[in-house]
């Protein structure tokens, strides 16, 4: 997989509840002129204000893989438009899908996990939600599909900051923090955010979940923060936003995870307990993630999943000055939270 | 059903300088015959056709991709991502025969034997017969894939969860015959016994007609994608492992209970399948760009085209099974005189 990643097609994906701005997000992309085209993949046609032969309207057609897997489901109509599109190869530099302000994000992704023909030519680039900073707060109380949205975002696009006060705004931002402190968040005015910082992330690609997430460092354990940071930030007043130094919304359902460990882990037990946990935990555990130190290897290996399915490899050598450390993140709804340290800590070579 | 066991490939007969090389210049995504012209379809706006000695002339067909086609030997019908339904003869004519009100995809084409021709743009399938209005079938999801039955005018629409059997002609609900999962391709056997679709996961379905009862092809490592009935239809050659698929549908039973004949096996997956209108052999096609002509009755074979290429993307027979045209997905193409 790793290397034709150049090769295949980057696929965006856009979610985010109604409302929120995401045809206004994707009418900008669509309207700035950085040399770029982009087929867009709808919900619904009209709404997209630019006329664009590369605009084509989906039918949100979820669909239950017969494998066994429960909530291995996948986007049917992707695969198709998908598989249409490819025709049109070399007309296009990348693909937006744009997914309805309901729409649980989690069979999108799949479908680039499970397809064979998708994955030969398209890879999974980032999603990308947008949220109100008006209405979100509330949102997260009544719409488990905005909970969903936000849980699973590698960036989230936190719009229409203009309307709410600074207090608003970091309540919020913690609630968002509450739920996924890995995304990478963008507080905008019309979605007024650079391309660059939505288009062409690289969130999914293994060889990169490092680097487009620095906070993936420093996040790494929710309850005790390095001393260091709180001391940097304690001269600032707090209303100003880095992830660390505001309060902690708990969201009562869903809860981000995340274990580390300066020991090398043992592979021989460290997969099996990591395919055994997606299989029972899976509909629990929305997005996973993972740098791991095994014992005698000299390569990072890195991991990501979405429910049920996994994907893995070895990515690089170990650099000299690098901290052999293990870190794996898991977002999901009612963790067993317990269990899943208690089976963690038994990888750890003793 | 069973699992395959590639066995190695032994030293073979070669005809690979007797094969007519075409470099096309575009990417193919089908091949069809108009009479004894070889047609190639592209994956965007044009088909090629050549004469066995001529060179290839590209017709516009459609203004973007082209998504799906079909072909009689008379003349070739597609889809586009235009919206439109295009045929082209084999004099070179072109005529728009559906324009989609909406400009939606034309995903899936089909032609009778006798003339009519069927499409579909996302749930909604139709039918034009002769000189009749168009006539036209939502179903529960996205069309899958049609195809009409031998006898009669009979509609198979593929779906998600099953096959929608649907008389254009007459009144009263469709039948629908159900499996769970999504049915991509669609087609009856010659003697309209059975049906059988190509789902999206790596598995064909089928259905006995007299009775409803299931068929389950499984084993493949990839999604079939091509399928071809032998001359006669005693049997179903299949693309999706590295080595042809061959289902009997010899009984009554049809391959129920039964272990498919595994030909040609390569170290790569096999792409196309056609099997010759009259005789007991077949052409496959494969990832690495080999072409093959495989005798059914002992498997023995035949090199038509080297290895090293883009993936082959189809294979045709003229009617008369006197030439064999095939593509790869890259431009470079072949017709083989027998």
């Amino acid at each position: 997989m790793p290397e034709l990643t150049s090769q295949k097609i980057p696929v965006t994906v856009l979610t985010g509840y109604l409302g929120a701005g995401k045809t206004t997000l994707l009418n900008r992309i669509l309207s700035e002129n950085h040399g770029k085209k982009y087929a867009v993949i709808v919900n619904e046609f009209g709404e997209i204000g630019i006329d664009n032969d590369l605009i084509i309207g989906a039918d949100e057609e979820v669909f239950e893989m017969n494998n066994g897997c429960v909530c291995c489901t996948v986007r049917g109509d992707l695969v198709r438009i998908l598989d249409g599109l490819m025709k049109r190869k070399g007309k296009f530099d990348a693909i937006i899908v744009e997914t309805t302000g309901l729409a649980d994000p989690a069979p999108v992704a799949q479908t680039f996990f499970v397809d064979e023909d998708v994955q030969k030519h398209a890879r999974l680039d980032a999603v990308v939600t947008v949220a109100d900073a008006k209405w979100l707060s509330d949102r997260l109380k009544d719409a488990p599909e905005a909970k969903n949205q936000i849980a699973f975002a590698d960036v989230i696009v936190l719009n229409k900051t203009d309307l709410v006060s600074k207090p608003e705004l970091a309540e919020v931002e913690a609630r968002i923090r509450g739920i996924n402190p890995y995304a990478k968040l963008h507080r905008t005015e019309r979605c007024q955010v650079a391309i660059a910082d939505v288009l062409e992330r690289g969130a999914f690609d293994l060889d990169r979940i490092l680097e487009i997430e620095p906070d993936f460092l420093e996040a790494g354990d929710d309850h005790h923060h390095d001393h260091d940071h709180d001391h940097h930030h304690h001269g600032h007043d707090h209303h100003h936003v880095h992830g660390h130094g505001l309060k902690h919304y708990h969201d009562e359902d869903m809860q981000s995870l995340s274990l580390r460990t300066e020991t090398p882990l043992d592979p021989a037990k460290f997969m099996p307990w990591l395919q055994n946990l997606v299989a029972s935990e899976g509909q629990k555990i929305l997005r996973s993630k993972g740098i791991l130190s095994f014992k005698d290897d000299d390569d990072r290996y890195v991991f990501q999943g979405v429910h049920m399915m996994l994907e893995g490899d070895h990515q690089r050598k170990w650099k000299d000055d690098e901290k052999r450390e293990s870190r794996v993140v898991f977002i999901g709804r009612e963790l067993p939270e317990a269990m899943i340290r208690e089976g963690f800590e038994r990888c750890i070579v003793s | 059903m069973t699992e395959f066991d590639p066995g190695e490939s032994a030293s073979i007969i070669s005809v690979t300088d007797k094969v007519r090389s075409l470099g096309l210049g575009a990417a193919i995504s089908a091949v069809h015959f108009l009479g004894d012209q070889a047609a190639f379809v592209g994956s965007e706006e044009n088909i090629f056709v050549a004469s066995r000695d001529g060179e290839p002339a590209s017709t516009v067909v459609h203004g973007g991709g082209i998504l799906c086609t079909t072909s009689d030997g008379r003349r070739i019908v597609t889809g586009g991502d235009d919206g439109k339904v295009v045929a082209l003869d084999a004099k070179g004519e072109v005529s728009t025969l559906a324009t989609d009100a909406k400009r939606r995809w034309i995903d899936n084409v089909a032609l009778h034997p006798d003339g009519a021709v069927a499409w579909s743009a996302s749930k909604t399938a139709y039918v034009r017969s002769g000189k009749d209005q168009e006539k036209s079938l939502d179903v529960a999801s996205t069309v899958g894939g049609l195809a009409f039955a031998p006898k009669g005018l009979r509609l198979a629409v593929a779906h998600y969860n099953g096959v929608t059997l649907w008389f254009p002609n007459m009144a009263g609900t469709p039948e629908s015959l159900q499996w769970a999962g999504s049915h991509l391709a669609v087609m009856f056997s010659p003697d309209n016994k059975f049906l059988v679709t190509g789902m999206h996961e790596p598995a064909l379905h089928g259905w006995r007609l007299a009775d409803n009862r299931h068929m389950r092809m499984t084993g493949y490592p990839g999604r079939v994608r091509s399928m071809s009935w032998s001359a006669g239809g005693k049997a179903l050659a299949t693309s999706g492992a590295d080595t042809v698929i061959m289902w009997p549908f010899a009984s009554k039973d049809g391959p129920m209970g039964k272990e498919p004949a595994m030909l040609a096996p390569l170290k790569a997956r096999v792409t196309a399948v056609a099997c010759h209108p009259d005789q007991a052999i077949l052409a496959s096609g494969y990832e690495d760009g080999t072409v093959l002509m495989v005798r059914l009755s002992d498997g023995a074979e035949i090199l038509v085209h080297r290895n090293g290429g883009a993936p082959i993307a189809g294979l045709a027979w003229n009617k008369k099974g006197t030439l064999l045209a095939f593509a790869a997905e890259d431009g470079e193409a072949g017709i083989l005189p027998l």
